[in-house]
């Protein structure tokens, strides 16, 4: 009895927690700003414009990371980790390691929270009304006109959350970041997602993306500054 | 297995099909009673209205997995190119038909919604939802 409830807990659990991957590869790696290949695999790669990543995250990642679109088409069985990608500005030595996602939440969430929220709301009403109170002893009982009243209401408040918001945010955020990551597994199929960069002060003009096999071979796809 | 058994399995499997986020209000009998009094001039006293009333009868349960209501805490969801009479299901539960879900108001997370319309393929779309930020989803 145990084990059968336990078995329908689980296959209920895993129907619920799968789900179509939200980010799928490209047509062909040659769809991709840039391309690299190897004996195990071909590696296609674009970097989002920062326009690119405000319509494809609900979290806010500011200019704080640079977002590499990859799509990986396995000729063998390929084991797939985003650690395995470093980032470098062109010409330079420094590798820049690719950002984990629940520091990233933590770190955008923080971010999200500071500061004060203004609204500003105008207003406009217009109300008509006829007929009257007979005592009423400045209008009399015969009163109809129209009143209207324009104005601005300016609200503030601070930005901060309570904790239990500020929790399901962060979860959103980890859960946005994560499944829209390169998958971090074995694959024998093509696969999409996108991996971040952290980088601090001025984006520089040209970027290259590194990939190290597990032969050790490495790959390096120049990425040319997108479009904004 | 025992029908006491069955009956707490039944329960145990309807509460864990009840998302986290779901509002849910059982049926019940109500009853009450109240006072009206009216001071404004005799013209316009109005005889229907009793000094003294009691009212009591049955309410309905509902079971909604999104709310009617925005809130500081909660995200928006705006449906676009979707038919008016299209079926709205998130996270697996029915929501109701498109025409009376243009905004979705739901509690921070990632959520699974699809769109079943007559005729066509059912729609899915993952989205993430995060307090105070409206998320357009065009299908």
């Amino acid at each position: 009895m145990k084990r059968a409830f336990l078995m329908l807990v689980l296959v209920a659990g895993s129907a619920v927690a799968q789900h179509a991957p939200v980010v799928k590869p490209r047509a062909s790696a040659k769809d991709y700003q840039a391309v690299g290949e190897s004996a195990n695999a071909t590696i296609g790669a674009a970097q989002l414009s920062r326009k690119q990543v405000r319509k494809t995250f609900v979290s806010n990642l500011r200019k704080d990371y640079i977002v590499v679109e990859i799509g990986v088409f396995p000729k063998t069985t390929l084991k797939l980790s985003s650690s395995d990608f470093t980032l470098r500005v062109a010409n330079s030595d420094t590798p820049i390691a690719s950002a984990d996602p629940r520091a990233m939440a933590a770190r955008i969430n923080e971010k999200d929270q500071k500061g004060t929220d203004v609204a500003v709301y105008p207003y406009e009403t217009v109300t008509y009304s006829t007929g009257g109170d007979p005592y009423d002893p400045y209008y009399g009982p015969n009163h109809h006109g129209v009143t209207t009243s324009t104005g601005v209401n300016v609200a503030t408040k601070p930005n901060r959350r309570d904790p239990k918001t500020r929790a399901g945010d962060t979860s959103a955020m980890v859960a946005e970041l994560t499944e829209k990551s390169l998958p971090e597994t074995k694959i024998v199929k093509p696969v999409g997602g996108y991996i971040y960069f952290s980088v601090t002060g001025e984006e520089a003009s040209s970027y290259a993306l590194e990939y190290k096999f597990q032969d050790g071979t490495t790959v390096v796809l120049p990425l040319s500054k997108p479009v904004e | 297995m025992s029908p006491k058994k069955l009956l707490l399995l039944a329960v145990l499997l309807a509460v864990l099909a009840v998302p986290s986020f779901a509002g849910v209000r059982l049926g019940g009998v109500g009853i009450g009673f109240g006072y009206t009094h009216f001071s404004g001039p005799y013209c316009c006293y109005d005889p229907y209205t009793y000094d003294v009333f009691a009212y009591g009868g049955y309410y309905g349960g509902w079971y909604a997995p999104w709310s009617y209501q925005p809130g500081p805490n909660k995200g928006t969801v705006k449906l676009k190119n979707v038919e008016s009479a299209a079926e709205i299901y998130i996270n697996q539960g029915y929501a109701g038909v498109a025409k009376d879900l243009k905004n979705i108001y739901l509690d921070p997370g990632a959520y699974d919604l699809e769109v079943r319309s007559a005729g066509k393929e059912p729609a899915q779309k993952r989205v993430y939802v995060l307090s105070g930020k409206t998320v357009k989803l065009e299908f």
